[in-house]
């Protein structure tokens, strides 16, 4: 029998969790649509049912402990709006779906649904965010990164909720409109049409450059493999070298890395045009990064 | 000039649908006594071995073969698509059994439990594998539906004396309709009678379709159309495909049943545009002249033969395109394959057969080293011309005046040059035509239409007949004909919705035929009644079709004469950005000059351009539809992707007059002929953009990349 | 959500629901309540077809079970027509051309409304990016973007 629960607080809801295991359902908009019934039925849940939206403990965005926190519950279009959201996020959360799904998806369940496809990861990974995860028995935060294992798959235990999504202010600051000129951040989304879109694949990648060095550099592609995939071994080889010299050592090293992009044929396009694209946005960027005046 | 009539009114149903007043099927019985859910085939081909029925509780039916008081067959063109397949299956989701009862819940488990056995046969999924009768054939001795050929002049001697031969093959895909509404209907048993309530093109089409099945008087079996969410063709003959099931669920249970299917059921197992295979040969002199066609075109009919026949009729008919060469011969054919059927789709072969002539002319143009829209001007086709029928061009052809609006408006000349020397940059030209109404005699011998008017006491005017309002605004469009001709006004006419048991047969939604053909039926009789018209006094005026006259008599044999009494015409032209990177397509500018005779009014056929445009670019470039082992790749709306307000700029067009003697106010048809031309203008742009041949739709980011990319 | 009871305000009146919970909120008004200006298009969020709005947020009400509404507010093109704004809409659109098969429109008629309320003066590029959640098959969506200016324009105040 599938149960629906409707707890009040977050203490309840953690309760329930630990007692019944069940699937907490934040906006709805992926569980609703993958669990689909004929048309005025039900949908098919495989289990019980928590309803996590109308706890207000989740639904906030504020600083704390160096991060900036956006509570589990909250929905994209209210993460859209406020304006500490830094570019990369916003860029990303801007083209997903349409308005009328941001109003009810929430930032958490994009994570939770760990599809490889999901399109806030890619700037999630590159700034360094996490979960907070809790349960009754305590919280743990985890990079964005490790918390998801595989297609659908995520370290999320049965009595844990996803509580915030969490996102280095060191990154923000770095990141910062201040730094513009210094810092370089690409979101691209590369869509079945230019709206209301699913991603072929979507890449974010960032950089700061400064005194004619890289001093940082960061990027992670979504949908060319079976997780989004962060070239953090091409990232330390880039790091520290003059901007004069990144298209050749690129050059030097990309076939390397080549290797972590291995997408598959599936109905939505080809392995070809993901890895190709995947690869000439990554040379796309680093010749900016390189013609770039401050470079 | 533009004629008075085509003055904007606001259209009669407006407010009720964009206030949520107005009732769809799925609106009038929100909740039904009973459902029901078809039992689709899993297997493309082969033999049903046994079946396994579940135990069924009280309440609940199973309705198959077995169950047809009549005969097992749809009658169509031909009658053989099954109600309900019996001993062979053909295509993947072809219906085996209806389950209906009273409970969604307990339908899907009845429907769990059905267990068919298969004994699979070899499938033929390409129109090669269907030529090589793979699997022994299936429709008559060569899997061919239908063969038409043409034979205009004679191509033997150009072909011996041509300096060059160039030839080239054009292809293009499917097509799903995505009518927003899906394939809906409400069947009961009332007075001895089958009452079907139906989302759909063509009422008497279905009572004609029954007939045979239910082994009844056609009197006895009554179509009432419902508010129609779209069509496009997608509700000419399939809602035959559904009502079968029903009647004879209806038959045997003797309480109504509600059939609404979901997206994914309608996604996957309703019919499709057809794909098409375009040979071109052409001979050319050193000049680089035209000299003769020869051309083999190919249609994917899928597993039942539908209206292909007349689809190829018209992709063959309308492949010489706007072009006056002497010497033409094509053959054209369609096939059976193991696929869902194909069939009706807005422009009905005319967009298939487009393509491939408009981008062979590109070709054309491209291999001789000439500019392609001064490549066509020599061939375009004048008032008198010879056409691929051996018909004549009866009209005055504004293709001259057209060109000159379009080229105007696009800067089409200025940037085709410039984008020479810009990568990523592109513009794209394309002309067409579209026969209004039926092929060759359909009009005077198959379907006769027939309208009523009728006036009541207090001098209202109601316009009867069968052609339905699915979008394209007839009801507005029919009113506003009448009550000009009555020179009253436009709200004391009304026009009824089709019902068999109420309207004359006017004839099938179809074929850019309705405002044409039969909005001149609702123009004679209003004329004729207001020479009879006495005030306060209920009367009724009876109008047949009569034959246009001066039209070279059609031959349907010889396939000679007047395949159309007249032509809508049109030029597009789209102009292309394409990302170096990505190789996405960003469209920046969609013109359009249009002749459809005089438009009955202006905004009403400015929304046929502005959305069949918008539907055509989708075509050539954003809807993939895969069919892999006779399934359809993408099955759901995430996946099969038609275009948002996001997608495609603004379109920016024209209309000139140019009156039809024999059409409402000198209309001619616009529906369809708006499709037409989008997708050759948009691979030409696109082409010139990556400066590569685009010989196939739709061109994704896939293809282009694989065309261009050295990195590989 | 008391005693399985889920309470919430459709058009302004407030409504008792004992059901299912799980069931589909678009499910809940058309088949119990009779509102049948919300239509099923596809039932995965992807047409707009069912769109409604949620504390005057525009949703997809295909996607929310009726259970997790407790204590909000609903309102749909039936309820909206009521409203000088909603009537506003419904003209412009009827007057600009922007219906045709219909079965889009009232959802149409609800992306708007949310715009507006937030954005009374939007330009092309906001009225498309507005609908960009609704699909509509006939008409190109020229003329009901035309629509939404025209109401904007008309309806200046209003919002």
């Amino acid at each position: 029998m599938v149960e629906f629960y409707y707890p009040e607080t977050l203490n309840e809801a953690l309760e329930l969790r630990s007692r019944t295991g069940a699937l907490p359902l934040t906006g709805g908009t992926d569980l609703m649509v993958r669990y689909e019934n004929w048309s005025s039925l039900p949908p098919r849940f495989p289990g019980s049912i928590m309803a996590l939206k109308q706890l207000n403990e989740l639904h906030y965005i504020r600083e704390e402990d160096d991060c900036l926190c956006i509570g589990g519950a909250t929905a994209m279009n209210r993460i859209l709006e406020d304006p500490r959201i830094p570019e990369a996020l916003a860029l990303a959360l801007d083209e997903i779906a349409a308005p009328s799904l941001r109003n009810l998806a929430s930032l958490a369940g994009n994570i939770q649904n760990a599809s490889p496809a999901a399109d806030s990861l890619p700037p999630l990974i590159v700034m360094d965010a996490s979960v907070r995860l809790v349960s009754s028995a305590g919280s743990r935060d985890l990079p964005v990164q490790e918390f998801i294992t595989a297609p659908g798959r995520t370290v999320l235990q049965q009595d844990e909720l996803i509580e915030s999504v969490r996102i280095p202010l060191s990154f923000v600051r770095q990141a910062d409109a201040r730094q513009a000129e210094k810092s370089t951040i690409v979101y691209r989304k590369v869509g079945t049409r230019k709206a209301n879109a699913l991603s072929k694949l979507s890449v974010c990648f960032f950089a700061h450059c400064e005194d004619g060095e890289v001093k940082d550099i960061r990027m992670a592609l979504g949908a060319v493999a079976a997780t989004v995939v962060r070239l953090q071994k091409a990232e330390e080889k880039l790091k520290g070298i003059s901007c004069g010299e990144l298209e050749t050592v690129w050059k030097s090293v990309k076939r390397d890395f080549e290797k972590a992009v291995r997408p598959i044929d599936d109905q939505r396009s080809t392995a070809f045009y993901r890895k190709r694209t995947a690869l000439r946005l990554l040379d796309d960027f680093i010749s900016r990064l390189q013609d770039q005046p401050s470079a | 000039m533009s004629h008075p009539i085509s003055r904007s009114v606001r259209r009669k149903d407006a407010v009720d649908k964009a206030a949520g007043k107005c009732m769809y099927l799925s609106d009038l019985y929100p909740s039904a006594p009973l459902y029901g859910r078809c039992f689709y085939s899993s297997i493309a081909r082969g033999r049903i071995v046994s079946r396994k029925l579940p135990p069924l509780p009280e309440g609940y039916w199973i309705v198959g073969a077995s169950d047809i008081p009549g005969k097992n067959s749809l009658h169509m063109l031909i009658e053989d698509w099954p109600v309900f397949a019996d001993t062979h299956v053909r295509y993947l989701g072809q219906i085996i059994y209806l389950v209906v009862g009273p409970d969604k819940q307990k339908i899907l488990e009845i429907l769990e439990a059905i267990e068919v056995e298969y004994e699979e046969e070899t499938p033929c999924y390409t129109l090669e594998e269907s030529a090589a009768l793979v699997g022994g054939a299936q429709h008559g001795e060569d899997n061919v539906y239908t063969r038409y050929d043409i034979n205009l002049g004679d191509i033997v001697e150009p072909f011996k004396k041509a300096a060059r031969v160039l030839e080239n093959e054009y292809y293009t895909g499917y097509q799903e309709h995505v009518y927003m509404e899906p394939q809906s209907m409400y069947g009961e048993w009332l007075d001895d009678s089958f009452v079907l309530h139906a989302s759909a093109q063509c009422p008497y089409y279905i009572r004609k379709s029954l007939k045979g099945a239910l082994g009844m008087d056609p009197e006895k079996i009554r179509v009432i159309q419902t508010a129609t969410g779209g069509a496009f063709g997608g509700k000419e003959h399939f809602p035959d495909v559904l009502a079968g099931p029903l009647a004879v669920a209806v038959y045997k249970i003797r309480k109504p049943v509600k059939i609404v299917l979901d997206r994914k059921e309608d996604l996957a197992y309703t019919v499709k545009r057809h794909p098409s295979a375009v040979h071109f040969r052409t001979a050319l002199d050193s000049d680089g002249n035209i000299l003769a066609h020869d051309i083999d075109l190919r249609l994917d009919g899928g597993a039942f033969a539908s209206c292909s026949a007349v689809v190829l009729a018209r992709a063959v008919f309308t492949i010489g395109n706007v072009y006056n060469i002497p010497h033409i011969r094509v053959c054209g054919r369609a096939y059976c394959t193991n696929k869902p059927p194909s069939d009706a789709f807005r422009g009905f072969g005319a967009p298939q057969a487009v393509f491939a002539m408009e981008s062979h002319m590109n070709y054309l143009a491209c291999e001789t080293g000439t500019d392609p829209l001064e490549y066509r001007q020599p061939y375009l086709f004048k008032q008198g011309d010879v056409t691929i029928t051996e018909g004549r061009v009866h009209e005055k052809v504004l293709l001259p005046e057209m060109t000159e609006r379009i080229l105007e408006m696009s800067g089409y000349r200025e940037k085709h040059e410039e984008y020479k020397n810009i990568p990523g940059k592109g513009i794209g030209l394309s002309y067409f035509l579209h026969g209004c109404g039926f092929t060759g005699n359909g009009e005077r011998d198959l379907i006769k239409a027939r309208i009523y008017l009728k006036k009541n006491e207090e001098d209202r005017v109601f316009i009867y007949g069968s052609n339905v309002e699915m979008g394209q605004g007839l009801m507005t469009t029919f009113c506003k004909v009448a009550s000009r001709a009555l020179d009253i006004p436009f709200d004391q006419v009304e026009y009824v919705q089709p019902d068999t048991a109420v309207v004359p047969d006017s004839g099938p939604t179809v074929a850019s035929r309705s405002i044409s053909v039969v909005g001149f039926l609702v123009q004679k009789a209003a004329e004729k009644l207001k020479d009879q018209w006495v005030s306060g006094q209920a009367q009724e005026i009876i109008q047949d079709y009569e034959p246009p006259e001066g039209l070279v008599e059609w031959d349907q044999d010889a396939l000679k004469g007047d395949a159309y009494p007249a032509y809508s015409w049109g030029i597009n032209v789209i102009e292309v950005e394409v990302d170096p990177v990505t190789c996405e397509v960003d469209t920046k500018g969609v013109w359009g000059v249009y002749d459809v005779g005089v438009p009955i009014d202006r905004q009403i056929v400015e929304g046929q351009i502005n959305g069949g445009m918008v539907q055509a670019l989708g075509y050539s470039h954003l809807e993939k539809l895969e069919c892999r082992n006779g399934r359809f790749s993408q099955a759901t709306m995430a996946d099969y992707i038609i275009p948002t307000s996001m997608d495609f700029p603004s379109t920016q067009s024209d209309i000139l007059d140019n009156p039809f003697e024999y059409g409402a106010f000198g209309a001619k048809g616009a529906g369809e002929m708006v499709f037409d031309g989008a997708a050759p203008a948009f691979t030409a742009a696109v082409s010139q953009a990556v400066d590569a041949v685009i010989d196939e739709i739709p061109v994704l980011p896939e293809t282009i990349m694989e065309l261009t990319d050295e990195g590989q | 959500m008391k005693d399985n009871k889920i309470e919430f305000r459709v058009n302004g009146e407030t409504r008792i629901y004992e059901g299912d919970p799980l069931r589909r909120l678009l499910d809940v008004l058309r088949e119990d309540l009779g509102l049948t200006g919300p239509k099923d298009g596809c039932g995965e969020g992807e047409c707009g077809a069912c769109s409604i709005l949620l504390d005057g947020e525009v949703v997809n009400s295909c996607l929310i079970p009726v259970g997790t509404i407790q204590g909000q507010e609903v309102l749909t093109v039936e309820g909206l027509n009521e409203t000088d704004q909603g009537k506003c809409i419904v003209e412009a659109y009827a007057d600009a051309g922007a219906v045709q098969c219909g079965f889009c429109i009232p959802g149409m008629v609800m992306a708007t409304e949310a715009l507006l309320r937030k954005n009374p003066s939007p330009d092309e590029a906001a009225v498309r990016k507005a609908i960009s959640g609704n699909l509509c098959r006939c008409t190109g969506y020229d003329q009901i973007v035309d629509a939404v200016l025209m109401a904007a324009d008309r309806g200046k105040g209003l919002w």
